[in-house]
């Protein structure tokens, strides 16, 4: 967000399946770490391994007192609500989009910059993500 | 005396915050000494793919998502043929003094062993020995859990076309649903997600009108054809790639979770039904036809889940501790989410113990049994005709569960009418569950058997090796499918407990080395008073099990090899047990007398690998 202050608290949340597998799993522990060696998990996995990058490149420009980076699965999206929806009032977002961003009505790997949708369904670079939340790094 | 739900809630919601506030607030200060200036695993591995620092209440959800499951919710329906209280006492004493431990200290002692599983630090910690016992452990214990959980499905969809209906629904469903998010729309999960719940919902709503069809003779299956298609279904559902089938499945199962566990707390809430339930029954001393055995030690196992889960072990030594970014969020963490867990169990216990225990023992025991109680039905005639189903005979739990949390729906405003409809909501939200759980237990165990054939014969633990993949899931699809075919709750939900409870019993051992070796051993009895209680507990249950059921099993014919077997699990858990107890003493008296002097860990600050 371009005239955004330098010292304003930008947040990037980033959105992606992830290879451990599974919410409920009480009674069996979950996939943990045998999940790595599942073949099946491959696009996820590389979906995954490109948000980390992201994750990376994002953290290497930016300190975490000017952004806050949250990356998590869809299904935990429900805690993050009020967070978009803060920064969506904050900001004074659109109507439509946000609401949108709300529902999380996008493809996944998606990428949530102050409360905007700034890809969906691919992974963008550092450089759209810098674009958007306006800061020098 | 009539006691009413709301108290109960109260009084549990009280001593939990009592208890984080003060005793949770102790462990973490002075046993744990967390310590924000450390750099937790997020930080000192940090890769922005499986190590990033999340924040709190991201993480809080995650977690919680990961350990709530089935568990926490037929357990405490058991073991309401002691009474409300015994149950309730259990629940809320473990969950304060031992489950929110365990998953605190085990979280803990993860992140700084940089993220490592249970079985991993109980090999740096302890022993090798004490690593690979574990690991065996937790194989076995698998086996039970997914008998148990599948028992209760199979015993709520028997004679159910309805049933059978709605959950036979969920695979095809979940199969579109990975079809459609991974394939036909790439990415659009919560698109795939709303259809899945609209498609899962008419799946319950035109169940009725199918089970009074001309079709409803196909969906009206027999106990043993119910057992063999869940035992198909876990044995493919391990193989298929997970985008298929597990995948979409969890994102239903998530979903489902938190919607009706908030709607049923909100119904306890509004409703406040009367627990109809006495405070005790006579079984306390024995005898009960569901748990056969006293209050005493049989209560601890029953409930295991809720009060104390060695399965938390294994997710807070999984993705958690790799994401926490500040030690001091292990504390709001690891207690919490187990705390919530516990309150979810006091729920389900509310809405057993709502009904007439002449319905609760109708539905629970077998019906030539139950005619030897000595019990009166009062309303089971009417909720039968309400749910349209014939409630008598439905062992399990799973079904006085939905039966139980049917009522307080129905009790809510403008809900009077839709009995039947949320009842069989109540048996597919519980079947979705304990399905997820099969898909994921199922998979699990067969790595671990892959692994472990792949000692001997190398190609063997390639998890893409079909010809592996299918004789390992087989080998465990036909383990616990055995186990159902072959048993009643009465015999596979105690061992069931027995195998948590053993696990939770060797976290507690390995968190109690791991704070010994901090060289805080003054306080390592936060850690040990609830692992001598779990162990002492569930190893003399497991014996009494022994003694008192399956021996006598034995004698019976037609049931001996069913009764060694379960005899031989039952040795194997214990076993497994004494062996990591016995180790872990060692390292005790090795590192409080022996090593007495050297520089502790906590005070270095670093972990061995």
């Amino acid at each position: 967000m371009k005239g955004q202050s330098v010292t304003s608290h930008s947040s990037v949340i980033i959105v992606r399946e992830d290879d451990s597998g599974g919410g409920c799993i009480c009674c069996s522990g979950g996939l943990g770490e045998h999940a790595k060696k599942d073949p099946s998990y491959g696009h996820i996995r590389t979906n995954a391994e490109e948000c980390g990058r992201l994750h990376r490149e994002i953290r290497e420009r930016f300190g975490e007192d000017e952004v806050e980076i949250i990356q998590i699965e869809p299904k935990d999206y429900i805690y993050v609500m009020p967070k978009v929806l803060k920064e969506i009032f904050t900001r004074g977002r659109p109507i439509i989009p946000s609401i949108k961003t709300l529902m999380l009505w996008e493809s996944i790997p998606a990428v949530i910059v102050n409360g905007r949708t700034v890809s969906s369904g691919r992974v963008p670079t550092v450089e759209e993500v810098v674009k958007e939340l306006g800061l020098d790094p | 005396m009539t006691i009413h739900a709301m108290p109960l809630v109260v009084g549990a919601l009280c001593v939990m915050v009592i208890f984080y506030r003060y005793y949770h607030g102790f462990i973490a200060a002075k046993v744990a000494v967390l310590d924000d200036s450390r750099k937790t695993p997020a930080y000192t591995m940090y890769d922005g793919q499986n190590y990033y620092p999340t924040n709190k209440w991201v993480l809080f959800g995650h977690h919680f998502a990961a350990i709530t499951g089935a568990g926490p919710l037929i357990g405490p329906v058991l073991a309401a043929q002691f009474g409300v209280l015994p149950g309730y006492l259990w629940i809320l004493i473990g969950v304060v003094l031992a489950g929110a431990v365990q998953d605190f200290i085990i979280f803990f002692a993860s992140v700084r062993h940089g993220g490592k599983s249970l079985a991993e630090i109980a090999k740096s910690e302890v022993s090798t020995v004490t690593g690979f016992v574990a690991s065996i452990a937790v194989l076995f214990i698998l086996v039970i859990a997914l008998a148990g959980l599948g028992l209760a499905v199979v015993n709520a969809l028997a004679e159910s076309s309805w049933g059978v209906f709605t959950i036979g629904s969920t695979v095809p469903i979940a199969f579109f649903m990975g079809l459609y998010m991974y394939r036909f729309r790439k990415g659009r999960i919560v698109e795939a997600t709303v259809i899945g719940v609209i498609l899962l919902i008419l799946a319950v709503f035109f169940g009725k009108d199918v089970a009074h069809s001309s079709f409803a003779h196909y969906f009206t299956l027999s106990k043993t054809n119910i057992t063999l298609f869940i035992l198909g279904y876990g044995f493919i559902a391990s193989i298929l790639p997970v985008w298929l089938l597990l995948c979409p499945r969890d994102y239903l199962s998530s979903f489902m979770k938190i919607g009706t566990i908030a709607f049923l707390a909100i119904g306890i809430i509004i409703v406040n039904p009367e627990l109809k339930m006495p405070i005790v029954t006579d079984y306390i001393k024995g005898g009960g036809p569901i748990i056969p055995g006293a209050v005493f030690p049989f209560v601890f196992i029953t409930i295991a889940c809720g009060a104390i889960s060695g399965f938390h072990a294994l997710v807070a030594s999984g993705t958690s501790p790799k994401m926490v970014s500040r030690e001091s969020d292990i504390k709001s963490i690891g207690f919490i989410a187990m705390l919530v867990e516990g309150f979810i169990a006091i729920l389900a216990l509310i809405a057993a113990t709502a009904l007439f225990p002449g319905d609760y023992f109708a539905i629970n025991v077998p019906d030539p049994i139950f005619q030897t109680l000595g019990h009166q039905v009062v309303n089971l005639e009417h909720l039968s005709h309400q749910v349209g189903e014939n409630l008598a005979g439905r062992t399990g739990g799973a079904v006085s569960l939905a039966v139980g949390m049917a009522q307080v729906f129905t009790a809510l405003p403008g809900m009077g009418h839709l009995m039947d409809y949320w009842y069989h909501f109540a048996i597919m939200f519980e079947a979705l569950f304990i399905l997820t759980t099969i898909d994921t237990g199922t998979r699990v165990a067969r790595f671990m058997i892959q692994e472990f054939g792949g000692r001997f014969y190398k190609p063997f633990e390639r998890v893409d090796h079909l010809p592996s993949a299918i004789i390992a899931s087989a080998l465990i699809s036909v383990a616990w499918g055995y186990f159902v075919l072959t048993g009643s709750i009465s015999t596979i939900w105690p061992m069931f407990g027995t195998a948590n409870q053993v696990l939770a019993g060797i976290a507690l051992c390995v968190g109690t080395t791991y704070i010994i070796r901090l060289g805080r051993a003054k306080y390592a009895w936060v850690t040990m008073v609830p692992m001598a209680f779990v162990m002492a507990t569930t190893l003399s249950a497991a014996w009494m099990n022994i003694t008192d059921n399956f021996l006598p099993m034995a004698q019976k014919e037609g049931m001996v090899h069913q009764a060694y077997v379960n005899i031989a699990f039952t040795v194997v858990m214990m076993l497994c047990a004494v062996i990591i107890i016995i180790d872990s003493i060692r390292v005790w008296i090795k590192t409080l007398y022996f090593e007495k002097g050297q520089t502790p860990l906590g005070d270095e600050g670093t972990v061995r690998d």
